[in-house]
């Protein structure tokens, strides 16, 4: 019985997923009064697309301001890139020059938007004065870094206005997913009078940011609500239909789901399957299932005497039944995970999962058919006897709070069982969790990643032997030449094979890191909601061609 | 009482002083910096630069006289969570929401819980009592958390006659007020029953009873005016402690104000922003105790803030 009702509501979230991109397509008519309400779960730290580091910000921005693209979604759900503050751009042969035409646009106040704009913007982000902490993102630009790092000059950095409209990247070495950079905030324009006249408030109130986007910032009631109006001097004004748009920030996950369901929000996320069922139940909602660009990995420290051994490692990714975590822990709001790159992100224009074919942890289940000998046979390596129950593994955690107690115990039982040795659990306060990974005073820890841009280097490039988030210390000389070879090619094909090679030593020959689960995104719209756009990256809210029927 | 008033006032500035330095020290003695959160780890030219732009990159001997030195010109500097927000302006622009949500609960409270305390006082031992103790002892105990999740249910979902969340108008406050005046009735409702049975017991209450006083009239003013000192007392804690603030409750209603930025500044190690908060709770707590003492005078006409000479 309870198999079927889960047949049942799968069936029916299909349905509606279904009957949501074929909406997409329809002329619209809509409803007389356009506006909508969506829930955000925390405040942006500041709309300065220099100084902003959390995703909140990433979705404001995104609609008040035209970056070079816009990340939206083809009628099947993709992401797909399309040109925006940009009509086009081409690529040298050397795949070295980058030029962007843009498009005319004006900014909220009536002024031109200018390619020096563009360049003032990103000049201004890499300028060591400003401390941004996302230059990374503009490191495949010729001079960037140095630049970033206080060495190198502003006139070497690779970011050129031709003139008004032609805007010119000269890139260290060729960049495949270049474009995939252009619609992250850092490529939004900034108008240098007004950073000049706000200083350091530039971004932090409604109306010290000018906008160039489809929305401008009417208000801004900090850990309240941002409230956007149409931007009637955008040039594809005509594509929007939403005269008002209003985010609830609401931090508490309890009112949060509150306003969901009363409607108060038009759209909003539902993070557990108490609130799915809730919201299916009432019939009111179109569901938009799909995944975050999020991975959960165990990464164990390579350098402790432990984990050096590959043996052990293998033998505890091997042990872990990851559907049995996931049901546990995640009920319906992860699935587990059998490799590393998460599902739905791209290599080019095709799924890097479909074009990958491989599933690199059940191999490695195959292949240790018996984790416990294996574990026992590392022991025995390693000079520590042959009594499993005798060794002590330690799981490092944040918190503790009721989430990573639940998941740092449930892991404790489950390598107890089937390792058969012993495990502590250490916990560590959340602020300085970063500091206790970072120096490697771990064995091993579970953690989240989640991808910057739409492509595969996101994830893999931070298991290189340098690596700033490769806190397990694990390298490997084939996988940092792999992706020094994937950097500096634009063949599609060739990479594909770099990374498939990569995440097959990273999580099966060496079993450096164990994946765990990959996250889903469960997105409630009312019904009347349509052209509302989940993106993988870009704004993920995107709400340009959103528009209410029936409201 | 000019004297008395600058005294206090010199009083005021050396423990503030002495709970800056505190803070400020202990603030920093806790492991992590602001840039911990961040799910990333930088690059450390990256770092390099952030501590420089923010001065944490000078001995803490050196943060703190130029922290000292700025407070001085009434500058709380720049939140480092919140790019481009100046503390100051970020508590003045965002207090007021929170002292009306508090004094709005601070009143309901201290009104309502006296009323009921002196209500239970006079039917000691009948049922008014048993129903005032124990519905007290609920009011100390449910959470204000639990209270807030359920009158949001009740009237703002299962039916949708107040607003579940935001800042508005009056309709807006009423639930966040309720739900956080409910411990500070009970507490009020307590100590008023506590006093007012102890004045009861009184031999002039006897007097003023013999000679035929009784009714609405005499409760309040031969028994109640003299069973509130203790209350008074209570007062000036209870307004400090409700106007800064509370993170629960404003998280739950999505209020604008104050009181999320004590917990979360120090989750964020939001250095500017702990030290901000942490002077403006203890200007508005030291404040609170003074208008108590003042207060004191007024009601209590035997004690006297100052020797005359």
């Amino acid at each position: 019985m309870r198999k079927r009702m889960l047949a049942a509501v799968l069936a029916l979230s299909l349905l509606s997923t279904a009957a949501l991109t074929g909406c997409r397509t329809k002329a619209a008519e809509g409803d007389k009064e356009q506006y909508l309400n969506v829930a955000m779960n925390a405040e942006p730290g500041t709309l300065d697309p220099s100084r902003a580091t959390d995703t909140y910000s990433s979705i404001v921005i995104a609609e008040v301001e035209e970056a070079l693209t816009r990340c939206e979604q083809d009628d099947k759900g993709k992401d797909v890139i399309q040109p925006a503050g940009a009509e086009s751009w081409k690529v040298s042969d050397d795949g070295l020059t980058w030029t962007f035409k843009l498009r005319d646009n004006k900014w909220s106040d009536g002024q031109d938007v200018k390619a020096e704009d563009y360049v003032y913007s990103m000049m201004r982000t890499l300028d060591p004065e400003t401390a941004s902490s996302y230059t990374g993102m503009l490191n495949p630009i010729k001079g960037a870094e140095a630049y970033a790092s206080g060495e190198g000059k502003a006139e070497d950095v690779g970011i050129k206005a031709a003139d008004d409209k032609t805007l010119v990247f000269t890139l260290e070495s060729p960049c495949a997913y270049f474009l995939n950079l252009t619609y992250f905030r850092l490529f939004t324009p900034q108008r240098q009078d007004y950073v000049e006249k706000y200083g350091d408030t530039f971004g932090s109130e409604a109306d010290t940011i000018p906008s160039c986007g489809p929305f401008v910032i009417k208000s801004w009631t900090h850990k309240s609500e941002i409230v956007l109006e149409k931007n009637q001097n955008y040039w594809d004004a005509d594509s929007v239909k939403l005269s008002k748009v209003t985010y609830k920030i609401l931090e508490d996950e309890q009112a949060r789901m509150n306003e969901i369901l009363n409607g108060t929000v038009d759209i909003g996320t539902a993070e557990s399957k108490e609130w799915k069922d809730k919201f299916s139940g009432t019939g009111d909602f179109d569901v938009i299932s799909g995944y975050e660009p999020t991975t959960e990995c165990m990464i164990f420290n390579t350098k402790d005497k432990m984990f050096s051994s590959v043996k052990i490692r293998k033998a505890v990714s091997a042990a872990i039944d990851r559907e049995d975590y996931v049901e546990t822990l995640y009920p319906s709001t992860r699935t587990a995970a059998y490799s590393f790159c998460p599902p739905t992100l791209q290599i080019g224009t095709e799924e890097f999962r479909t074009a990958a074919g491989s599933e690199p942890v059940r191999q490695l289940i195959e292949e240790v058919t018996d984790p416990k000998a294996l574990f026992t046979e590392g022991i025995k390596e390693l000079g520590l006897g042959s009594d499993p129950a005798k060794i002590t593994l330690t799981i490092t955690a944040a918190g503790p709070n009721a989430k990573t107690k639940q998941i740092a115990e449930y892991n404790q039982q489950m390598f107890q069982e089937a390792l058969g040795c012993k495990v502590d659990i250490e916990y560590v306060d959340p602020a300085s969790m970063g500091k206790t990974i970072g120096t490697g005073d771990f064995q091993m820890v579970t953690a989240g990643w989640t991808g910057d841009y739409n492509d595969p280097m996101t994830e893999f490039d931070i298991w290189t032997s340098h690596g700033g988030l490769n806190f397990g210390r694990w390298s490997n000389e084939k996988y940092d030449q792999n992706i020094e070879a994937a950097s500096a090619t634009q063949d599609q094909a060739k990479r594909l094979g770099y990374f498939k090679e990569c995440e097959e030593i990273l999580i099966l020959k060496e079993a450096a890191i164990a994946p765990l689960s990959f996250k889903q995104r469960s997105q409630y719209e009312r019904k009347y909601v349509e052209g509302y756009m989940s993106t993988l990256f870009g704004s993920s809210m995107e709400l340009k061609y959103a528009y209410t029927l029936g409201r | 009482m000019l004297s008395y008033m600058l005294k206090r006032l010199a009083y005021m500035a050396v423990t503030l002083w002495v709970v800056i330095t505190i803070t400020f020290f202990l603030m920093h003695a806790i492991p992590g910096d602001p840039l911990s959160g961040l799910a990333r780890e930088l690059p450390a030219h990256t770092k390099a630069n952030y501590y420089a732009k923010y001065g944490l990159d000078k001995s803490l001997g050196e943060q703190y006289f130029i922290y000292i030195n700025n407070l001085l010109h009434g500058d709380l500097g720049e939140s480092l969570k919140y790019p481009g927000r100046d503390v100051k302006g970020e508590i003045l622009k965002y207090a007021p929401a929170t002292a009306r949500l508090g004094l709005q609960a601070v009143s309901i409270g201290f009104l309502l819980g006296s009323i009921l305390g002196l209500a239970a006082a006079f039917k000691r031992n009948r049922w008014p009592d048993y129903l005032v103790t124990g519905a007290a002892l609920l009011g100390v105990s449910v959470p204000s958390f639990v209270l807030a999740a359920l009158l949001q249910y009740i009237f703002a979902v299962r039916n949708s006659w107040l607003p579940a969340t935001g800042w508005g108008g009056f309709a807006f406050t009423i639930l966040p007020s309720i739900a956080l005046s409910t411990s500070v009735l009970a507490i009020f409702a307590r100590v008023m029953r506590a006093s007012a049975l102890d004045v009861i017991g009184q031999d002039y209450i006897m007097t003023a009873r013999a000679k035929g006083s009784g009714g609405l009239s005499f409760a309040f003013k031969h028994v109640a005016r003299n069973a509130v000192l203790p209350s008074v007392t209570l007062l000036g804690p209870q307004i400090a402690g409700i106007i800064t603030g509370s993170f629960v409750i404003e998280n739950i209603f999505a209020i604008p104000g104050i009181g999320s930025n004590f917990v979360t500044s120090v989750f964020n190690r939001d250095y500017t922003m702990i030290m901000g908060m942490t002077v403006f709770y203890a200007v508005v707590y030291m404040a609170a105790l003074l208008l108590v003492d003042i207060a004191y005078a007024v009601i209590d006409p035997r004690i006297r803030l100052y020797e005359p000479k």
